[in-house]
């Protein structure tokens, strides 16, 4: 008997359910950082309201890199719905905090997909997914040098100013990238 | 087999109760789903379709609902020319059915790979 599972496509129900809600998450993600850019503009943080609009870009670079992948495995690529966005934040930090638990969360959801991988042998999509580990190597670096402007430069007086001064400055370039 | 034969001369049987049954046919790359009377042929994308709509289906929900409600459930999928319409003793059934060659399929993906993958 031919396998019509194998022909019709390369990815397990599993593991395209998997890729699927990641590219929920990224979509979220991506309105998430829209959001954070708007509060941010709102705010006169300028330089963090572009820093946001770029990293929402990427998140929705890389929910396209999800979606095509989905597509060119014979699977099928679904559309996400976004809803409950934050539209408000309390303080420029809480921005920042939230941005890291983001980039937390989706390292944490590369790393189950990545485990479920291993468990079915489907070292195609493993391979795939390496781009996203080292990505989420710089999403996390960033995110975490950002709040930890917070600490360095310090809120009172001009502080905000100077943070939003430095936050577009944030470049992961470490020799082990 | 009546139907079997005629349908084609070379189809597997993938899973079969008492209430109905699946075939593959290797040379047309599809599949024959027999249920309550009626052959339906099937690509593989949309017997995957209607598996993941029959399963999405709460039995116990559909039990305990309000008697004013029909008792009935008609599966449609897009982009495909069969409908079912079923009590929820036929949905259990299909939903068997279904589950039962899905594991087979899953089953021989498995055999498959391991023999292409260590004796070829």
């Amino acid at each position: 008997m031919k396998d019509l599972m194998r022909i019709k496509g390369l990815l397990s129900t599993e593991i395209e359910s998997l890729l699927n809600q990641q590219v929920k998450k990224e979509a979220h993600s991506s309105s998430i950082y829209l959001s954070m850019a708007s509060w941010c503009d709102r705010n006169g943080f300028d330089n963090s309201a572009t820093y946001f609009f770029k990293q929402s870009d990427e998140e929705r670079h890389h929910q396209l890199k999800l979606y095509k992948y989905l597509l060119d495995m014979g699977g099928t690529a679904i559309s996400p719905e976004i809803a409950n966005i934050k539209i408000e934040y309390n303080s420029f930090r809480e921005i920042f905090e939230d941005a890291l638990d983001q980039e937390i969360a989706i390292t944490q959801s590369f790393k189950n997909i990545a485990a479920r991988c291993h468990k079915e042998q489907d070292y195609v999509t493993m391979e795939f997914l390496n781009w996203f580990l080292k990505e989420q190597r710089e999403e996390e670096y960033k995110a975490r040098r950002a709040l930890e402007l917070f600490e360095v430069i310090g809120e009172s007086g001009t502080g905000h100013w100077e943070i939003d001064k430095h936050v577009g400055k944030i470049n992961y370039d470490s020799e082990a990238s | 087999m009546e139907v079997q034969q005629a349908i084609s001369e070379n189809l597997i049987e993938v899973f079969k109760t008492h209430k109905g049954a699946v075939y593959q046919s290797d040379d047309e790359q599809c599949l024959y789903l027999i249920f309550g009377g009626k052959t339906a042929r099937y690509s593989f994308s949309c017997f995957s379709r209607l598996k993941k709509q029959i399963v999405s289906y709460n039995i116990e929900q559909l039990l305990t609902r309000s008697a004013l409600l029909p008792d009935i459930e008609i599966v449609t999928l897009a982009a495909c020319e069969h409908c079912y319409v079923l009590s929820i003793t036929d949905l259990i059934a299909l939903k068997d059915i279904l589950e039962g060659a899905f594991a087979m399929f899953q089953l021989n993906h498995m055999i498959k790979d391991c023999l292409q993958r260590y004796i070829a």
